[in-house]
C-alpha cells in the first residue's frame, strides 16, 4: 500500500511540476477588467489619465482596450498613474469597468478605462513561483509571509505523502495484528 | 485515537492550514457575507437585519469594505482576467488606514442563516481583536479547519460501521473525504457550509451506528438492540438539531431522522421486518405524494418544474420553455465540476480533460464498489440515501423557485459536498478486494490537492 502511494504521489509531483514548466506566460496585471463599457472618448491630441493603478514597478509595458483602430500611446507617468494619448487623427473610445465594484453592479456605475500591464518575456509558472508566494504574502494576517507559505507548499507537496504513509504503516499494522489475535484465537 | 486516523487527521491539517492561508481574502463564495455576520455578533451583539439603510452601504462593516477595495478583492471576484492587488504600496496603505468595524449589521446576503457557525468562530475574532480585519478573518479561517478533522474523523466511523473495524478502509473513507479539495477549500473559510460538512459526516455515523443490524433470526436480540440504541438516537437527534442551527439546507437530514426513529420503534415492537416488496411499494407511495405536494407548491405551472428538471440532466427537446439561467451541460458543470473543483467564487477551474479523467475515475470506483455496496443492510442504505435524495430535491425546489421567483439560478456543486462521507465509504468499499488500489488512491489524493492549489495560486497570483 506504501509503495504504490509513494509511486502515485511522486508521479504526481513530477506532472504538476511539468505542468507548471510548460506553461509560460507573460506576468501581467490588469485593472479596470473586464472592458465592457465606454470608459471615456478621447479627442485628436487629447490625454486621460488614472491616478489609481497599484502595478507593481516590475511591469513596464501597458495596453489599453481601444473600441476600434486607434494611434495611442500609453504612458506610466508614476507608480499609480498611468495616462492615455491620443496620437491619431481620429475620435478613440476606450472601454473599461467601473473601479471597485462586484460583477453584478458593473452596470450601474461610470467606467474608468481598462489597462492590461505585462512584463518584457515569457516565462514559466515555475519560474514565476517565488514572485507568485511574495504576491500571496500580501493582504494577509499579520504573520502570513512568504518564507511560511515556501514551508506550507513544500510540506504539501512532501508531507501530505509522508504523513498518508505513516497513517498507511499503522493501518496495516493494527489489521495484521487483529488477523494475527484472531488466528491465535481461532486454534 | 487509532494511530492510523491521527496521522490521517494531521494530513487534513496541513492541506486545511494550507488552503487557509494560500485563497486570497473573501475568495470563496459569500465570505465576505458571512464574515461580516459574524463581526455583526461580535461588534454589535445581534444578528444582521434590513434596518432601512441602502446594502451596499450597511451590509458590511467600513473596516471590510475598505480591505475588499485596497486588497483588489471587489474588482478580482468572479473576474478571471483580474488579479487581486499584488502592491505592497497598497497592502501599506490600507494598514495605515482606519475604519470603523462597528457600522455594519444591515441588510446581508446571510441574513437567513441561523446563528450557529457564526458563533463557533466567534472564539477565533475575538482572540484577533486586536489585530486588523485580515488578521480576524484568516485566524477564523484556521479554526474553521478543526472542522474538516470532524468530517475526515466522522468518515472513518462510517465506515467502521459499515465495513467493521477495518482500519485500511477506514483510512481511505477518512482521506477521500477530509483530503478531498473542494471540501478542503471550503472548511479553510469562513463559510457554514464547513460546518455543515462535519455535522452531516457525524450523522451518517450514528444513522449507520444507530441501526447496525441486528440478525435476522433473532427478533428479541433485535429489540434488545434497538432498546439500546436510545444514546446514539438522542446524539443523532442532537447532530439533526445542531446542523439546522447552522443552515435550513439541513432540513434533508430529517426524513433520514425519522426513519432510524421509525425502524428502531419498529424493531422494539418485535414484530418482523416487513418484506422488501412491501418497504418498496411504501416508498413508491411515499415519492409521488411527496412529487404531487411540490408540483402544488412550487410556482408557476407544473409543466415549468417538469421542464426545469428536464433540462437540468438531459436536452432541450422541442416545444420545451427554454431555462435560460441554466449553463450549457447544467448537471455536468454543477455536480461533476462543482464538486470535483470549482475554487474562488466557483471561477477557477481544470481544464475540461481532467474532470473527464475524474468522473471516469468515479464510474470505475462506483462499480468496483456495487457488490460490497450491495451487501449493506437495507435499513442503513435507505437512512444513508434518504439525506442525498433529500437534499437532491429541495436543491432543485429552490433553484426552481429562484428562476421564476428572482430569474436567476442557485444551485452549486458544493451544495453536494455533504455527501462526501458516502464517496468516501464507496472508494473503501471499492478497493475492499483490491487492497493494492488504496495505496494508489492515497497517491491520487495528494496529487489531486497539490494540483488544486497549484491552480488557485496560478489564478491568483500569476
Amino acid at each position: 500500500m506504501r509503495r504504490a502511494l509513494f509511486v502515485t504521489a511522486a508521479l504526481g509531483i513530477v506532472v504538476v511540476a511539468l505542468a507548471a514548466l510548460l506553461s509560460r506566460s507573460n506576468p501581467g496585471f490588469s485593472v479596470g477588467m473586464p472592458p465592457v463599457k465606454v470608459a471615456t472618448t478621447l479627442e485628436p491630441g487629447a490625454t486621460v489619465c488614472r491616478d489609481d493603478v497599484d502595478a507593481p514597478v516590475e511591469f513596464q509595458r501597458a495596453r489599453v482596450y481601444p473600441t476600434g483602430p486607434a494611434s495611442l500611446t500609453v504612458v506610466r507617468e508614476s507608480a499609480r498613474r498611468v495616462c492615455v494619448h491620443n496620437d491619431g487623427t481620429t475620435r478613440a473610445t476606450l472601454l473599461g469597468a467601473p473601479p471597485d465594484t462586484p460583477p453584478d453592479l458593473l452596470g450601474e456605475r461610470p467606467a474608468q478605462f481598462a489597462a492590461t500591464f505585462t512584463a518584457g518575456e515569457r516565462s514559466s509558472a515555475l519560474a514565476q513561483l517565488p514572485d507568485m508566494l511574495a504576491r500571496a504574502s500580501l493582504f494577509k494576517a499579520g504573520w502570513v509571509s512568504t518564507p511560511l507559505l515556501w514551508v506550507l507548499l513544500a510540506a504539501v507537496a512532501l508531507g501530505l505523502p509522508a504523513l498518508l504513509a505513516k497513517a498507511a504503516y499503522s493501518s496495516e499494522r493494527s489489521s495484521s495484528r487483529a488477523a494475527s489475535s484472531s488466528s491465535v484465537r481461532d486454534s | 485515537m487509532p494511530a492510523a486516523l491521527r496521522w490521517c487527521l494531521s494530513a487534513v491539517a496541513l492541506a486545511g492550514v494550507a488552503w487557509a492561508l494560500i485563497v486570497p481574502a473573501w475568495q470563496v463564495p459569500d465570505e465576505d457575507a458571512h464574515f461580516a455576520y459574524a463581526q455583526t455578533l461580535a461588534e454589535l451583539h445581534h444578528r444582521p437585519f434590513d434596518d432601512g439603510r441602502p446594502a451596499e452601504q450597511a451590509e458590511k462593516s467600513s473596516e471590510q469594505d475598505l480591505a475588499e477595495q485596497e486588497s483588489g478583492f471587489l474588482e478580482s471576484y468572479q473576474r478571471l482576467e483580474v488579479d487581486p492587488s499584488w502592491s505592497e504600496a497598497a497592502e501599506a496603505r490600507w494598514l495605515e488606514a482606519r475604519a470603523s468595524r462597528r457600522d455594519g449589521g444591515g441588510a446581508n446576503p446571510a441574513r437567513a442563516n441561523p446563528p450557529g457557525y457564526y458563533l463557533f468562530v466567534l472564539p477565533a475574532y475575538w482572540a484577533a481583536s486586536g489585530g486588523t480585519v485580515l488578521d480576524r478573518l484568516y485566524l477564523m479561517r484556521l479554526w474553521s479547519v478543526t472542522l474538516a478533522l470532524v468530517l475526515a474523523a466522522g468518515a472513518w466511523l462510517l465506515a467502521g460501521e459499515l465495513f467493521g473495524r477495518d482500519r485500511p478502509l477506514q483510512l481511505v473513507a477518512a482521506a477521500v473525504t477530509g483530503l478531498w479539495p473542494m471540501a478542503s477549500f471550503l472548511t479553510a473559510a469562513v463559510t457554514p457550509d464547513a460546518a455543515i460538512l462535519a455535522l452531516t459526516a457525524l450523522w451518517f455515523w450514528l444513522a449507520a451506528r444507530a441501526l447496525r443490524a441486528a440478525p435476522r433470526d433473532a427478533l428479541a436480540a433485535a429489540a434488545g438492540a434497538a432498546a439500546r440504541r436510545g444514546p446514539t438516537v438522542a446524539a443523532l437527534l442532537a447532530v439533526t438539531l445542531g446542523a439546522l442551527a447552522v443552515k435550513p439546507a439541513a432540513a434533508a437530514l430529517l426524513p433520514g431522522a425519522a426513519w432510524v426513529v421509525g425502524v428502531l420503534l419498529w424493531r422494539r415492537s418485535g414484530r418482523p421486518a416487513p418484506r422488501l416488496r412491501t418497504v418498496t411499494l411504501a416508498f413508491a407511495g411515499l415519492a409521488a405524494v411527496a412529487f404531487a405536494v411540490v408540483l402544488a407548491i412550487a410556482p408557476g405551472p407544473p409543466r415549468q418544474l417538469v421542464s426545469y428538471l428536464w433540462q437540468f440532466y438531459l436536452p432541450e427537446l422541442p416545444g420545451m420553455q427554454h431555462v435560460e439561467q441554466l449553463p450549457a451541460w447544467p448537471a455536468w458543470d454543477r455536480w461533476v465540476e462543482g464538486t470535483l473543483g470549482a475554487f474562488g467564487w466557483l471561477e477557477v477551474r481544470f481544464p475540461l480533460w481532467v474532470y473527464v479523467a475524474l468522473a471516469a475515475l468515479g464510474v470505475l470506483v462506483l462499480v468496483a464498489a456495487a457488490p460490497t455496496l450491495r451487501r449493506l443492510p437495507a435499513a442503513v442504505a435507505v437512512a444513508l440515501a434518504l439525506p442525498a435524495l433529500a437534499l437532491l430535491a429541495g436543491l432543485h425546489l429552490t433553484e426552481h423557485w429562484f428562476i421564476v421567483d428572482e430569474g436567476k439560478a442557485f444551485t452549486q456543486g458544493r451544495y453536494l459536498l455533504p455527501l462526501l462521507p458516502l464517496t468516501g465509504a464507496a472508494v473503501a468499499a471499492a478497493v475492499t478486494r483490491h487492497r493494492a488500489a488504496a495505496g494508489v488512491v492515497l497517491g491520487l489524493l495528494c496529487t489531486w490537492q497539490l494540483a488544486s492549489l497549484a491552480l488557485v495560486i496560478g489564478r491568483f497570483y500569476a
